[in-house]
């Protein structure tokens, strides 16, 4: 066991943070493709997406930490359509280099962790499929060319890679912490799709555990950063908030809540770089995935409902608001599997029920 | 980073458990009713290693890293050691033994750890007063040098292994103007005239190790019984504390991986309403909320082990952090537990409750939960 980085791996991590403390007019790069590609091509010369296990978590969670809009359109929109590609080891005959960014499509109203219940169908045509369907909240539309729509084909999931010009979208209102992403429910209306442009057919039983398990991945880094920011700054604000002459750290009140703040956020921290340094796809690493996703996103709740107790009204009215945090903390628990079907999932694997 | 055991460490924590399934447990209701403190098992774990494992072979000891031996201490847990075993081997080797080991003089060490080692005598560790809880500097007992001797006079509360310890570390005021400064460690043996222990007390839980109350009346040991020089007590008790928030706090945590495997079996064997208890979503949830609680606290454990094993003297925020978590978060995943057996959970013929009662002295033994915020808070307060 060793519960630090070497030296080598803190300098890559390091050199990447610098490439990040250099980003300049985000909201630019939330809404212009080129701009946004560009700032791509620089985190990848930095060695941002090579990065895998602990590393990455870690320099996930500090993006995440700097500007959580932008790490969620780099990793729901990059990272993820190459995590895909390799964890299914699928053979594909498209150029991924074609996609730098794209969105994906997999939430349906009635649907969005089981294959049998998947209601977007393609019709196989010969030299192309004929794709019918609706999903929810796809994310920054604006910024891609194409979209990932998690499907059918006779009863086999895939992906269909869908020009966005080719379907329905309808711009929905944004929630607060997300303001500068723009969401979409899109519908399929017999959209044509040629049959190099399919992520499949993908065979693996277990693959929307394997795709959860990589969004569940996003989820918790993001949240460790998020709630180490919330902590580091409700400490400093109850070292310099003063109440009767004193500094309110120095009640019980405050100072205990931020013990316990600090307590589950090293726990969270541990159990998020442990799930992340797992490579594999197999029982333990879900196990842990499951009970990171968890237990961090849980945490994540509570330590910015604790840092908003602290912070008071001044909580709502902060450049980074607390209660902005706090919504994030509800959004991201919904990202991958839910809470609540996590602690489920969690339960049927300890139980045996569910099988890897 | 690294997270997972090396294939050794993995090999012996299940030695650990098949010794311990095979020589102890079968044991551990019987005493555990009773009440008594069992000798034979204890006796046991050190002809198997466990009471030495972190001191060097040439005393007797294993030679192990502290990351190995909170794994053992885990593993006793996880076998299903009673609460009081592995209480009284902590107070043992690491409250008594270990500071032996690091502040002795040769001589001292060489007298004192071999018989530590293997089990022929017990030792405990006497720091805590009927008023002096936390608030050590606050302690009354005092050591007056008197030309070759000390006289010890005071009293010392909530002693595990004291009606039982052959061998006793004991801090007590060498100079009492004085506060934590004044404060210094004793070596004193069972049988030295004016030195008692008092009746054992009574406990809601960890009932097979003997706790008591030990006195001491114009007690007149040896110069030469001074571990350290005068004033460096507290030092040491500080050191000392840091075992009771690791190697200490192992054994709880691998009780709760016990309780869990328990869990699991009943839920698979338990039908009601036609079907396996464990196919009801209420009865998923507690047994992945056990499974969350013992995956994250034994990380938070392993890194203050892992912290000792790095040379670093004092770890207060680790230590802290992993006592805190693991006394006041235990108490969910051990009442989940004996809530899932329903009826059979608060009845003695299961371990469950007995592991809920054990666990209840995590947020109480080496320093209250309220302690441990105290100690965080101020550190958050200064960084």
């Amino acid at each position: 066991m060793r519960f630090d980085f070497t030296d080598k791996e803190k300098e890559i991590l390091n050199n990447i943070c610098v490439k990040m403390d250099n980003i300049t007019d985000r909201l630019n790069l939330l809404k212009k493709r080129g701009a946004l590609l560009n700032l791509i091509d620089e985190f990848t010369k930095a060695g941002y997406f090579n990065l895998c296990g602990s590393m990455l978590n870690n320099a996930r969670s500090k993006l995440a930490k700097k500007d959580f809009e932008l790490y969620f359109v780099l990793e729901m929109g990059v990272r993820l359509l190459n995590r895909v590609i390799s964890l299914l080891n699928i053979s594909t005959n498209f150029d991924i280099s074609k996609y730098k960014i794209v969105s994906f499509a997999y939430i349906e109203h009635n649907n969005n962790f089981n294959i049998k219940t998947i209601d977007t169908i393609g019709i196989d045509k010969g030299d192309y499929y004929i794709v019918s369907g609706e999903k929810r909240y796809v994310g920054f539309l604006n910024l891609v060319d194409y979209i990932m729509v998690l499907g059918k084909v006779d009863n086999v999931p895939c992906f269909f890679i869908v020009n966005k010009k080719d379907v329905e979208a309808e711009l929905l209102k944004s929630p607060f912490a997300l303001n500068n992403l723009f969401f979409y429910n899109i519908r399929l209306n017999n959209v044509r799709v040629l049959k190099e442009n399919i992520i499949g057919p993908i065979k693996k039983k277990n693959f929307l555990d394997i795709f959860f398990h990589e969004l569940n991945k996003i989820s918790i880094s993001a949240a460790i950063g998020l709630m180490q920011g919330c902590f580091n700054e409700a400490k400093e604000f109850a070292k310099s908030h003063k109440n009767n002459g004193r500094p309110i750290i120095h009640y019980q009140e405050v100072g205990f809540k931020l013990a316990e703040m600090k307590t589950i956020l090293d726990a969270s921290y541990l159990i998020g770089l442990k799930s992340a340094s797992n490579p594999n796809i197999d029982k333990d690493a879900l196990m842990t995935s499951l009970v990171a996703k968890i237990f961090c996103l849980e945490s994540f709740e509570r330590i910015v409902s604790d840092a908003l107790s602290i912070f008071s009204i001044h909580g709502f009215f902060n450049q980074e608001p607390m209660s902005r945090l706090f919504e994030l903390a509800k959004f991201l628990q919904t990202i991958g599997t839910s809470i609540e079907v996590s602690r489920v999932d969690l339960g049927d694997l300890c139980l045996g029920y569910k099988k890897v | 980073m690294e997270f997972e055991l090396t294939k050794e460490q993995i090999l012996f924590k299940k030695e650990v458990i098949n010794f311990a399934k095979k020589e102890i447990v079968l044991r551990v209701r019987e005493f555990e009713k009773k009440g008594d403190f069992d000798f034979e098992s204890f006796r046991k774990l050190g002809d198997f290693g466990i009471l030495g494992l972190h001191f060097p072979e040439h005393l007797g000891g294993g030679g192990a890293d502290v990351l190995t031996t909170v794994i053992a201490a885990e593993a006793l847990g996880e076998a299903g050691v009673d609460g009081g075993l592995t209480l009284s081997y902590g107070a043992h080797t690491f409250l008594c033994a270990d500071t032996i080991f690091r502040h002795g003089t040769k001589d001292q060490v060489e007298k004192y750890l071999p018989k530590l080692i293997t089990g022929e005598y017990i030792g405990c560790m006497g720091l805590s007063e009927p008023n002096a809880g936390s608030d050590v500097a606050s302690m009354t007992t005092t050591a007056i040098k008197k030309g070759d001797i000390y006289v010890l006079n005071g009293n010392k509360m909530w002693i595990t292994n004291g009606p039982i310890a052959d061998v006793a570390v004991i801090y007590a005021k060498t100079d009492p103007d004085k506060k934590h400064e004044g404060i210094s460690a004793f070596i004193v043996e069972k049988g030295t005239p004016g030195f008692l222990a008092g009746p054992p007390i009574e406990k809601m839980g960890v009932k097979t190790s003997q706790t008591s109350e030990l006195i001491f009346n114009n007690c007149e040991i040896p110069k030469e019984n001074l571990l350290g020089k005068e004033g460096q007590g507290f030092l040491m008790a500080l050191e000392t504390v840091e075992w009771d928030r690791s190697a200490l706090l192992a054994p709880f945590v691998g009780a709760t991986k016990y309780i869990l495997d328990r869990c699991i079996d009943y839920a698979k064997k338990r039908v009601q309403f036609g079907r396996e208890i464990g196919r009801f979503q209420a009865i998923k949830h507690k047994i992945a909320d056990i499974k969350i609680f013992y995956e994250t606290a034994r990380l938070l454990t392993y890194r203050i082990a892992w912290c000792k094993d790095q040379g670093r003297p004092l770890n207060h925020l680790e230590a802290a952090v992993a006592k805190l978590f693991v006394g006041d978060f235990s108490l969910k995943p051990t009442n989940d537990a004996m809530v899932l057996h329903g009826g059979n959970g608060y009845t003695h013929e299961f371990d469950i409750e007995r592991v809920f009662r054990d666990g209840r002295l995590a947020p109480i033994g080496g320093g209250t939960s309220d302690i441990q915020k105290m100690i965080i808070s101020k550190m958050l307060a200064s960084l």
